[in-house]
């Protein structure tokens, strides 16, 4: 989740003009972003395949829930509401409420590009919500979105949270935004481990033999305290980098001090991985590179190691594209 | 329709002296409190506890001044008479980490929870959602060991609210 002020252009999202400054928080989970007011929070994220979902909750009572999937064949939009807002009526009526539903509401017009077939709505029952459904043509996902609250919630920011949607990631690159972390892998790439403990946020990728593991700390003042980054890392990390035979050089990334992080999996490590072939059929990778930094603006420091061949640029792309901050 | 199954006569003849009892008494559903609720929680010390703020000139190992709470022990009879035994103090000493310091400072009766959680995001620049997740679970282990108590202010009862 990453906080930007910038424009729906060049944050990547849809639209004709510049993202509500209400909207800073950015929410991505394999190639589905979007922006959220601040203070909204993930609370669940799953799917790496056909399917995914992604639920964000306010500080009050609304909420925005997420679903997409990829059918196969030809995908009917109308009817694929229809279904959903059946198993809604279903839901209704086994707790003995009416759910009012209107399409293509007035106000909800234009939401989203025409090619993408859209259908607004919103219903209400014990709670409200305002919805869109749609069907991408380029990455093939029908996205179901709606932003719930209570009956006497105001849900204008809905309007500006669906616009703003994007349902794949760009130029083969998924971003992967959760929590103050915010990376983008190249298509492919799936997630392995989701870490989110009290001040630190991790993500593990693979692809074939290539490992991509992003780590987020808060906290940094204190963490830092009376050490230097490089320490405080290698003496938390001691037990992971033990597998590797390492050097620490010295550079500047996005304008801070960082240390790059240049070796090669340990004989045993190689061997370890090389016993495992017959059983993944894929070749690892025996190469690691790294960067670590310290981020005096948002107060966390950043890990980002890359398991790749050695002639690889991964971790340069990958780094390239890490904001750490606003 | 379900009917339920009549009680064996055995049990009814026992009455409610066996609904005491927690293995054989009928499970009672635990009061549900919503998250709306305990945002709008209000922690307070218990003012059984005294503390104070102590720092490096004071003997503690930090840079910044931490509270040291002073939580008096069990004043029962069987504590009275282990604490004679044993030659226990009258008191145990908790000494507060710098983040739990600023929770204890700022539970004064009068700050959400909600404040709090902005607070603390505020000012370590941590997102609301990890703040929130460490912070309930910090609130319920002080008011499990009664160093602090939640009042739960309702619609119509501003003033004293429930515990």
């Amino acid at each position: 989740m990453r906080r930007t002020t910038g424009t729906a252009e060049k944050d990547g999202t849809r639209g004709e003009g510049p993202l509500p400054a209400a909207l800073s928080v950015l929410v991505g989970w394999n190639g589905l972003t979007l922006h959220t007011p601040d203070e909204w929070s993930p609370v669940a994220v799953s799917g790496e395949g056909r399917q995914g979902y992604v639920k964000v909750v306010g500080p009050d009572t609304r909420h925005l829930e997420v679903k997409w999937e990829q059918p196969k064949g030809v995908v009917n939009v109308p009817q694929a509401l229809e279904r959903y807002l059946d198993r809604l009526r279903k839901t209704a009526r086994r707790s003995r409420m009416e759910l009012v539903v209107r399409t293509k509401p007035a106000g909800l017009g234009r939401l989203r590009p025409d090619d993408q077939a859209p259908i607004a709505y919103t219903w209400e029952a014990a709670q409200k919500a305002v919805g869109c459904i749609w069907h991408c043509g380029h990455c093939g996902r029908l996205v179901i979105a709606e932003v719930v609250g209570e009956r006497d919630d105001d849900l204008s920011i809905a309007r500006s949270i669906l616009a703003g949607i994007r349902e794949h990631g760009e130029d083969d690159w998924i971003t992967w935004s959760l929590y103050g972390l915010t990376i983008s892998a190249p298509v492919g790439f799936t997630m392995e481990k989701q870490v989110l403990m009290t001040g630190r946020q991790q993500f593990q990728l693979r692809k074939g033999g290539a490992r991509l593991q992003a780590d987020r700390w808060g906290l940094a003042e204190l963490a830092l305290r009376g050490g230097s980054v490089r320490e405080w890392y290698e003496a938390r990390e001691r037990a992971a980098l033990s597998r590797y035979a390492y050097r620490v050089e010295e550079t500047v990334l996005r304008g801070h001090r960082a240390f790059r992080l240049v070796g090669r999996d340990r004989w045993w490590q190689a061997l370890l991985k090389l016993a495992r072939v017959p059983a993944t059929l894929t070749w690892p990778c025996f190469f690691m590179q790294g960067y670590l930094w310290h981020c005096e603006a948002s107060n966390r420091i950043y890990a980002l190691i890359v398991e790749q061949s050695r002639r690889s640029t991964l971790l340069e792309s990958v780094a390239a594209r890490v904001p750490c901050h606003a | 329709m379900e009917q339920r199954r009549p009680l064996p006569a055995w049990r009814q003849r026992a009455g409610n002296w066996l609904d005491r009892l927690p293995v054989v008494g009928p499970r009672r559903a635990a009061a549900r409190i919503t998250r709306a609720e305990v945002l709008q929680a209000l922690p307070f010390r218990n003012e059984r506890i005294e503390w104070e703020m102590k720092g490096p000139e004071d003997g503690q190992k930090t840079d910044t001044p931490v509270a040291v709470l002073r939580v008096p022990r069990r004043q029962d009879r069987l504590g009275k008479i282990l604490q004679r035994i044993f030659e226990a103090p009258t008191h145990k000493v908790v000494v507060l980490d710098e983040l739990g310091t600023e929770v204890w400072t700022m539970c004064d009766g009068a700050t959400t929870v909600d404040e709090l959680i902005r607070s603390l995001a505020r000012t370590h620049k941590l997102e609301r959602r990890e703040v929130e997740v460490s912070l309930t679970t910090y609130l319920r282990t002080l008011a499990r060991r009664g160093f602090i108590g939640l009042r739960l202010e309702t619609a119509g009862e501003a003033a004293g609210g429930r515990k």
